[in-house]
């Protein structure tokens, strides 16, 4: 059990007098696992402010530790120092309010398309009378365009279809915030785009899923997707190296706007910074 | 592609030619069965020879199991009854024994597979008392039940629980790390995670130990009955041993020899019924 730090009770708006008080607040987090004989750095000194509504993307090398500072917010990682408030309570354990859409799916593979959303719907939304649990489970495939695929099992589907079945599982129990973890990184390009289109649509579709938090190796995905791109140094003991705002408009349209200067620069100076 | 044309028609084959070939493709997967038995039939004829008629010939042997086989729920009192009886006894023995043991693994393997600590305490009492042959358990058993029956199938419960448990750690502890954090994320409450999750996922494995429980138990209850008397395959065994009858000896090795078998496939069908659905089959 990693050592509580103490919970501020009232989020911190001193500094920033004009934002409204941040969904999620990192401060100088940082992880360490044992090794043998001592301990191996993985993150440090992590700030790092999320607000409401924010689309933000990690990206890094492999082993920069994004993902670890993914699970961290899911809960499904411990810290080892600094403290994470979200809504301004420490995060202590998973909670559907930060959903997670997994890299390789993690459907349960012996359940149907419809049990895998409906078990999450059925587990999380304990006010909903049962006929509203299968209204939405039903609403929510439908959104993803899996209606007719139901009832078939997870091993029956293409790559693109179980990352729809999860992205649908995790909207479906209308977390705050979304977590996704290299969602999109097992798949072909052509599925890839159409599955950055929908979850965008998903995403500003749903009010009650405002912000949305990406780990991906993707640059252009990162620009498409993200309001702020996270970049990492490289690890092991990797920290924030900087943090690039997308000063795009959206709705964003990918094709007009990868001819773009903001969009030429925003990825050269993306490769520049990873590349260094 | 002229030739192709030419093959086209010979594809639809006649009714006779369609047997022919049945018949050649269940040939092509008996024969070698058939080439084993025979080298088996031929060492054990050559082994029945050099014992100088001690060693019952295969052919005394099948006209004693002929004769045992066809009328096998005979009964005349306590020491003769048919082998069908005895094998009947036998069996549910094992399933009674079995059954308990495995109501014990299942649930002990599933807590062990997922508490560190508990495989920690545990993992050395397992270990030491798993090489024990179980039979070495039959005169507790007899001492508390008063009954050689009964006390043969607490044996069986000892013998069929190391398997099942072992592989119900095993399984537990390989659930993927994935399926767990799904769900803790979706707080999926502990009833939730044990049947939508931890069984299905462990369940492979689940069914490994219990088929590795039953092909233990079946070797233990000859052994175990031999002890005990009264009835079961153990049983007739030695009592044909005693009357001097080793036609009749063998005729039962054959029938525990196949009935294992028969226990054995059963678990490898429900094993491939299962795999079948859970990838999205029927």
């Amino acid at each position: 059990m990693a050592p509580r730090l103490l919970p501020r009770t009232t989020p911190n708006t001193a500094i920033l007098p004009m934002e409204p008080a941040p969904l999620l607040e990192i401060s100088s987090v940082g992880k360490n696992y044992p090794s043998g004989q001592g301990q191996i750095n993985i993150l440090h000194d992590i700030d790092l402010t999320i607000q409401s509504g924010e689309f933000i993307s990690f990206i890094g090398h492999s082993g920069c530790g994004k993902s670890t500072l993914l699970n961290m917010i899911a809960g499904l990682t411990s810290i080892s120092t600094g403290t994470m408030l979200f809504d301004g309570k420490s995060i202590a354990a998973p909670s559907p309010e930060r959903a997670m859409v997994f890299q390789h799916y993690s459907l349960l593979p012996w359940l149907s398309v419809y049990q895998n959303v409906y078990e999450a719907v059925d587990s999380v939304q304990t006010e909903m009378s049962k006929a509203e649990r299968k209204a939405l489970t039903n609403d929510v495939l439908a959104r993803v365009g899996l209606s007719n695929h139901m009832h078939k099992k997870p091993m029956q589907l293409s790559g693109g279809m179980r990352q729809r079945v999860a992205i649908a599982r995790a909207f479906a129990v209308h977390p705050r915030m979304l977590l996704l973890d290299e969602p999109f990184g097992a798949l072909d390009a052509l599925t890839r785009g159409s599955l950055q289109e929908e979850l965008l649509g998903l995403w500003s579709g749903d009010a009650r899923t405002e912000t949305v938090v990406m780990v991906t190796h993707d640059i252009d995905e990162a620009i498409y997707l993200s309001d702020r791109i996270v970049v990492f140094s490289d690890g092991p003991g990797a920290t924030i190296k900087e943090v690039i705002t997308v000063d795009l408009p959206r709705p964003r349209d990918k094709q007009s706007l990868m001819n773009s200067p903001t969009w030429n620069n925003l990825r050269t100076h993306l490769l520049l910074s990873l590349h260094c | 592609m002229a030739q192709m044309i030419e093959v086209i028609p010979r594809r639809e084959s006649s009714a006779p030619t369609l047997i022919r070939r049945w018949l050649n493709a269940i040939w092509q997967t008996l024969s070698p069965v058939l080439m084993g038995m025979l080298i088996l039939a031929g060492l054990w004829q050559v082994a029945a020879w050099i014992s100088g008629g001690t060693l019952p010939t295969p052919l005394a042997t099948a006209s004693t199991l002929r004769e045992l086989l066809s009328d096998p729920f005979y009964d005349n009192g306590p020491n003769d009854k048919g082998i069908g009886i005895q094998l009947m006894a036998s069996l549910g023995r094992v399933f009674t024994g079995w059954g308990i043991g495995i109501a014990i693994a299942i649930p002990l393997g599933m807590l062990l597979g997922s508490s560190a600590a508990l495989r920690k305490m545990l993992a050395p009492v397992i270990e030491i008392l798993r090489p024990v042959s179980p039979l070495a358990w039959y005169p507790l058993g007899l001492a508390v039940l008063h009954n050689a029956p009964k006390a043969v199938v607490f044996a069986i419960v000892i013998t069929s629980l190391w398997p099942t448990l072992v592989n119900t750690t095993m399984g537990v502890q390989n659930i993927p790390a994935d399926l767990k954090a799904v769900s803790k994320v979706f707080r999926f409450s502990r009833w939730r995670y044990i049947s939508k999750v931890l069984l299905p996922a462990a369940f492979p494995a689940i069914l490994t130990g219990m088929r590795l429980s039953m092909g233990i138990a079946w070797m233990v209850i000859v052994a175990g009955e031999m002890l005990a008397g009264g009835t079961g395959l153990g049983f007739f065994v030695w009592d044909s041993w005693n009357a001097l009858s080793l036609e009749r000896v063998m005729s039962a090795i054959l029938v525990i020899g196949i009935t294992g078998l028969a226990l054995d496939r059963l678990f490898s069908l429900i094993g491939q019924r299962m795999a079948a659905w859970q990838e999205g089959g029927h």
